[in-house]
C-alpha cells in the first residue's frame, strides 16, 4: 500500500543545535503509529513538518490526504467556548453547516465535552481544554491525523475514550501518528519508532 | 466572485469571534471605561485652572495652515510671515485633552497586545486548518479600527463637560490616529513578546514616555531637543487633539505625519504578525528556500551595517576633517544624472538574490563586506575626510542628489574609501560567473563601471576614495574567502557555513 504520509532525508537546525539529521518516515492508512523519545528530541519538530507548521532545512514532506493536527501546546482562544471554538475552526476546515454540527455534535459526545459546551476555555480545567484541543484536529474528519501528547493530562475515563476512537479511526482507513512519553497498551500500535540523535528508529509493533 | 464572497464572509466571521474573545477579558473592558476617566479625575483633581504659554509645534511646520489668506498673498514661502506656534491655553483643559490622547494610546496599545498574544498558536493553527493568512490579519485590523474608533469617540465624548473642542473632527481624528499608531505598536509586541509581564512593561514604559510624558505642549515649549519629540509616534496625536481642541488651525504637516506614522506601524505589525502565522510553503524547491534564507540574513547584514556605518559616521563628523580635493575632482564634471547608478548601488545585494547560485560565494561577500567595513571604520576615524559639494539646480536627479547631500554626514566623513564602491566590487565579484548567460556577466561588467565612477561624477566621493575603494573591495574578498575555505569543511551546507565562519569556535551539536 503506498504511504498517505512521508518524510524523506529531514534536516532542522535551530541556531547550533541539530534537531533532525536525515530522518525519514512513511505512514500508510489504517496505521496507528507511535514517535517516542526524550525530552528535546526533535518529536514535537518532527510532527510540525509533517503538519506544514514548520519549515525544513532540507528534505521533502508529503500528504496525500486531509490531515488534522493536535499541537503539543493548546492553541485556543482564552475567552471563546467549547462550541464556539468548534463553530469557527469548521469554517476554517470550510464545512458545510449541517456537517459542522453534526462532526461537532459527535465530538462533544465522544470526549465527554458536552456539559463544558458553553464554558469559555479560561474557566476549564487542563484536561478539558487538552480534550478541546484534541476535538478541533478531528472536526473534519480527516485521513491523516498528527496528535503531540494528545492524552496528557487526561483522566481514565477520557483516556479511554481516546483509545476507542483510535481503534475506530484505524479500522476507518486513517493514518494516526502520535508522539508520546510513554506507550501503555504497545499491541494496538502498527509501528512504534524511537527519535535518537534526529533519526527515527523503528522498534516494530 | 463567490471566492472573495466566501473570503469576506470568513474574515467577518473570524473578527466577530476575536472580539467577542477579546471582549469578555473583564479587565479590559474594566479599562477601557475607567482608564479614561481615570486620568480626567487625576487631572481635575490636581490641575489648576490658569493661563499658561505652551508651544504648538505643529503649528511651525511645514504644511501647517497658520496664516491670514492676506499673508499667503504676499508671499507664501516667506517663513518670517509664520508664527512661533506659541499659545496662551488654560492649564487645566490642556492637560485634560492630552492625557486623554495618551489614554487612547495607552489603551488601544494594551487591548491590541491583547487581541495577539496568547493567541498566536491558536491564529497560526487557524491558518493551518484554512483560513487565509490575510483573512486572519483583516479581522485582526478590523477589530483594532473598531476598538480605537471607539475609544476615540469614548474620549471626545467625556471630554465634552469640560472642552467643547473648536474642531470635533480633528481631535477625533488625532484620537484614531494615535490609537491606531499605539495599537499597530501593540500587535508589534504582542507579536514578539514571550511573556505578558515583559510586554506590558514595554507597553507602559513606550506610551508613558511618548504621550504621557515627552508630548506634553507645556514640557514641548521647553525641550532643548524638540526634533526628538517630534520624531516619536505620539507626536501627531497630541499636536492634532491639542490644535483642534483650542485652535482653529489646520495643521496639514502634522495631519500628513500621524497617518504616516500609522500606516507604518500597521505595515509592520502586519508583517511581522504575519509572517508568524503563515505556514511556510510546502512545495518550495531547495533553491527557493535557500533564496528565502538568505533574504533573511541580507536584511539583518544590511540593519547592522546602516546602524554601524551611521554611528561610526556621526562620531567622525565631529572630528577634524581634512580636504583631499585634487586636480582631477576639480577637472571632473558634476553629472546629476549619474545619481540613478549611484543609487542602484542599494540595489545590488537584492540583485544578488537573484544571480548567485553558490551560496557560499554568498556567504564570502558577507564576510568580506564586514572586513572591508569594519577597516574602512578604522580610516574614516583616524582621517576624516570632508569637501566642499557645489550648487544644485532644480531638476529631478539634482533633487535626488540634494537628498543624498542632505542624509550624508556634515561637514564629512566615511568618505575614504569610498564603501560604495568597495561594496559594489564585493557584489559583484560574488556574482561573477553565477548566471548561465554570459549577457549578465557582460552587464554587470557594465553597471560595476557606472557604479565606480558614478559616485565622483555626482560629487560625493573624491578620486582617491574610488582608487582605493576597489583594491580595498577585492583585498576583502580574497581575504575573506581564504578564511572562509579554512573554517568550513567539504560538504558543509552553506547556511552551516554562514555561522560557522562567524563564530569558528563553536560546533554543531
Amino acid at each position: 500500500m503506498s504511504a498517505i504520509l512521508a518524510a524523506e532525508d529531514v534536516h532542522k537546525r535551530y541556531g547550533w543545535r541539530r534537531v533532525l539529521r536525515g530522518t525519514s518516515f512513511e505512514g500508510h492508512p489504517g496505521q496507528l503509529v507511535a514517535i517516542l523519545g526524550e525530552n528535546g528530541s526533535g518529536k514535537s519538530t518532527l510532527l510540525r513538518i509533517l503538519a506544514g507548521a514548520e519549515g525544513l532545512d532540507r528534505g521533502r514532506v508529503s500528504c496525500l490526504g486531509t490531515m488534522g493536527y493536535c499541537p503539543q501546546e493548546q492553541a485556543v482562544y482564552p475567552y471563546l467556548t467549547v462550541e464556539e471554538h468548534l463553530e469557527l475552526f469548521a469554517r476554517a476546515y470550510r464545512l458545510a453547516a449541517p456537517v459542522a454540527r453534526a462532526s461537532a455534535e459527535r465530538l462533544l459526545e465522544r470526549f465527554d465535552l458536552g456539559p463544558w459546551r458553553r464554558e469559555v476555555v479560561q474557566e476549564l480545567s487542563g484536561g478539558t481544554r487538552q480534550k478541546l484541543n484534541l476535538a478541533i484536529s478531528l472536526l473534519h474528519d480527516p485521513a491523516v491525523v498528527l496528535l503531540d501528547e494528545p492524552y496528557a493530562g487526561f483522566d481514565l475515563a477520557s483516556y479511554r475514550a481516546f483509545v476507542a476512537w483510535a481503534d475506530e479511526a484505524k479500522r476507518g482507513g486513517k493514518c494516526v501518528v502520535l508522539i508520546a512519553h510513554l506507550v501503555l497498551e504497545s499491541e494496538r500500535f502498527d509501528a512504534i519508532y524511537n527519535l535518537v540523535g534526529g533519526k527515527l528508529h523503528a522498534q516494530g509493533s | 466572485m463567490h471566492k472573495a464572497r466566501d473570503s469576506a464572509l470568513r474574515t467577518l466571521a473570524a473578527a466577530a469571534f476575536l472580539l467577542r474573545d477579546l471582549s469578555r477579558r473583564r479587565i479590559a473592558l474594566l479599562l477601557l471605561f475607567i482608564v479614561p476617566a481615570l486620568f480626567d479625575g487625576v487631572v481635575l483633581a490636581t490641575t489648576a485652572s490658569r493661563e499658561v504659554e505652551v508651544t504648538l509645534g505643529s503649528l511651525v511646520e511645514p504644511g501647517a495652515q497658520i496664516r491670514t489668506p492676506e499673508q499667503s498673498a504676499v508671499d507664501p514661502f516667506d517663513t518670517s510671515l509664520d508664527d512661533d506656534g506659541s499659545r496662551r491655553l488654560d492649564e487645566r483643559r490642556l492637560s485634560l485633552v492630552f492625557l486623554g490622547a495618551a489614554a487612547v494610546c495607552f489603551l488601544a496599545c494594551f487591548l491590541a497586545f491583547n487581541l495577539v498574544h496568547k493567541r498566536r498558536e491558536a491564529d497560526a493553527r487557524l491558518v493551518l486548518a484554512g483560513f487565509r493568512a490575510y483573512e486572519v490579519l483583516l479581522a485582526k485590523v478590523a477589530v483594532l479600527l473598531v476598538l480605537v474608533a471607539l475609544l476615540a469617540s469614548y474620549e471626545t465624548a467625556i471630554l465634552r463637560p469640560w472642552v467643547v473642542p473648536r474642531q470635533t473632527a480633528l481631535v477625533i481624528a488625532g484620537l484614531f490616529l494615535g490609537g491606531l499608531t499605539y495599537g499597530c505598536l501593540g500587535l508589534l509586541v504582542g507579536t514578539v513578546a514571550k511573556h505578558e509581564l515583559e510586554g506590558i512593561f514595554v507597553i507602559v514604559l513606550l506610551t508613558n514616555v511618548d504621550v504621557g510624558w515627552l508630548q506634553n505642549p507645556i514640557y514641548f515649549a521647553h525641550s532643548q531637543s524638540t526634533a526628538t519629540i517630534r520624531a516619536l509616534p505620539g507626536y501627531g496625536a497630541a499636536q492634532l487633539a491639542v490644535v483642534g481642541a483650542f485652535t482653529g488651525d489646520a495643521p496639514h504637516g502634522v495631519l500628513l505625519r500621524a497617518g504616516l506614522w500609522a500606516g507604518g506601524t500597521l505595515a509592520s505589525a502586519l508583517v511581522a504578525f504575519g509572517s508568524l502565522i503563515t505556514p511556510p510553503r510546502a512545495d518550495r524547491s531547495e533553491s527557493a528556500r535557500l533564496r528565502g534564507h538568505y533574504a533573511r540574513v541580507l536584511g539583518v547584514a544590511y540593519l547592522l551595517w546602516f546602524v554601524a556605518f551611521e554611528a561610526v559616521g556621526r562620531f567622525a563628523a565631529g572630528l577634524r576633517t581634512v580636504d583631499l580635493t585634487s586636480a582631477w575632482d576639480r577637472a571632473l564634471p558634476l553629472v546629476p544624472a549619474f545619481v540613478w547608478p549611484y543609487e542602484a548601488c542599494y540595489a545590488l545585494p537584492v540583485l544578488s538574490l537573484l544571480v548567485v547560485r553558490d551560496w557560499h560565494r554568498f556567504n564570502v561577500a558577507i564576510l568580506a563586506i564586514l572586513v572591508a567595513n569594519v577597516s574602512a571604520f578604522a580610516v574614516y576615524v583616524t582621517l576624516p575626510v570632508a569637501f566642499a559639494r557645489p550648487d544644485l539646480g532644480a531638476g529631478l536627479s539634482e533633487r535626488v542628489l540634494a537628498l543624498e547631500y542632505a542624509a550624508d554626514f556634515h561637514p564629512g566623513a566615511n568618505k575614504l574609501p569610498s564603501m560604495h564602491v568597495a561594496m559594489s566590487w564585493i557584489m559583484v565579484r560574488a556574482m561573477w560567473g553565477q548566471a548561465t548567460s554570459r549577457v549578465v556577466d557582460a552587464g554587470l561588467a557594465a553597471l560595476l563601471v557606472l557604479l565606480t565612477v558614478a559616485p565622483v561624477l555626482v560629487k560625493q566621493h573624491l578620486v582617491v576614495d574610488v582608487a582605493i575603494a576597489v583594491p580595498w573591495g577585492l583585498g576583502a574578498y580574497w581575504a575573506a574567502g581564504k578564511w572562509y575555505r579554512w573554517i568550513v569543511g567539504e560538504g558543509e551546507s552553506a547556511p552551516d557555513g554562514l555561522v560557522r565562519a562567524f563564530a569558528p569556535w563553536r560546533r554543531f551539536e
